[in-house]
């Protein structure tokens, strides 16, 4: 019947979903997904953020400028976020325009090919909806081992994310992402996601998994694993974070997550699986 | 009974420990031209690299 055909069209085409970090997301549209966000779609639900996308150039706007990231994105007053590339001259490529819990919103594109979540406004949107009392986004490889527990190896570019998740490629179960992971709070503990970021090797996964363990990563001619003062695991966390440096109440709710991820451990490895092994057969797996 | 000099914890001088912060690696905000969509990658249609690579 043609009405039930154009019914079912209607569902398949009209809206995305996707779900990143438990958030669900709702993007009213024909959009197409490609690798890596295509990994994060979702069946429909009710969403958590519902985006609406126009073709066009955004209304004028008199905010004044909040953030300015000095590169791509820049945050206005009344959450107003522009993104612009020299290949588009001076005008924003994207806007976007959320409310202020940023679970609505519009995304303006100059260019109908252009994807409404392309990077860096898909991570900088997450980023506001974690500050808000959801959660922390860390520098981070995830791994889920075949027993399904979670482990998390933070640290900044070079770190060894990527060399970790290489060498645990026989023993995990899913490598959540090789570079962005998002950590959450979920009846009382805590329980990290794979993101769409991922690094180098390209990994990354939509599962999550409980967090087991913590671990900042040095690489080393001696693996060894030593716990971490507190306050020093708070630190060098944050620094491995994505805040809102703009917000305070979203800093003051980063640092108070981060003081419950724990007890963390520093990692020295050396770059081959006897640190798999020892991470296998070790105590320290149990927060 | 011990006295509150004797239960007192020798001064020890407050430290500063100073831990890096890559601000370009924080806010996001560079493309990371071969991971990641956008202008610089999936998104801009094979438009090449047009910002430093992120993290």
């Amino acid at each position: 019947m043609p009405r039930r055909q154009f019914v079912l069209h209607s569902r398949l085409v009209v809206d995305s979903y996707l779900s990143i970090g438990g958030i669900t997301f709702c993007i009213r549209g024909p959009w197409t997904w490609d690798e890596p966000l295509s990994r994060f779609l979702a069946a429909p639900s009710e969403p958590d953020v519902e985006l609406s996308v126009v073709i066009g150039p955004a209304p004028p706007h008199s905010g004044k400028l909040v953030f300015d990231s000095g590169a791509v994105w820049r945050l206005y007053e009344g959450q107003r976020i522009e993104c612009r590339s020299a290949l588009f001259g001076d005008a924003p490529y994207k806007t976007a325009v959320f409310d202020d819990t940023f679970t609505r919103g519009t995304i303006y594109l100059r260019d109908e090919h252009l994807n409404p979540l392309d990077y860096p406004l898909d991570e900088v949107l997450v980023a506001n909806l974690l500050g808000r009392g959801r959660g922390v986004e860390l520098h981070a490889c995830g791994i889920i081992d075949h027993a399904g527990v979670g482990r998390l190896f933070v640290g900044a570019s070079g770190a060894g994310k990527t060399t970790m998740a290489r060498l645990w490629d026989r023993d995990a179960r899913s490598i959540v992402s090789d570079d962005r992971v998002i950590v959450r709070e979920t009846g009382g503990a805590l329980r990290m996601y794979g993101t769409p970021w991922h690094g180098e090797a390209e990994l990354s996964a939509n599962e999550s998994a409980p967090l087991a363990g913590v671990y900042l990563l040095v690489q080393s001619d001696a693996n060894a694993i030593r716990e971490i003062d507190p306050s020093e695991a708070v630190a060098r966390l944050f620094a491995c974070a994505f805040p809102l440096f703009h917000d305070a109440a979203a800093l003051d709710f980063t640092l108070r997550f981060l003081e419950r991820v724990g007890p963390v451990y520093e990692l020295k490895f050396v770059r081959d699986r006897s640190v798999v092994a020892l991470l296998a057969s070790s105590p320290h797996a149990h927060l | 009974m011990k006295t509150d000099k004797q239960t007192k914890k020798p001064y020890e001088k407050p430290t500063l420990t100073r831990f890096p912060l890559r601000p370009e690696e924080a806010v996001l905000g560079f493309c990371k031209s071969n991971a990641a969509s956008g202008p610089s990658g999936g998104g801009c249609r094979g438009v090449n690299s047009c910002f430093t690579p992120g993290s």
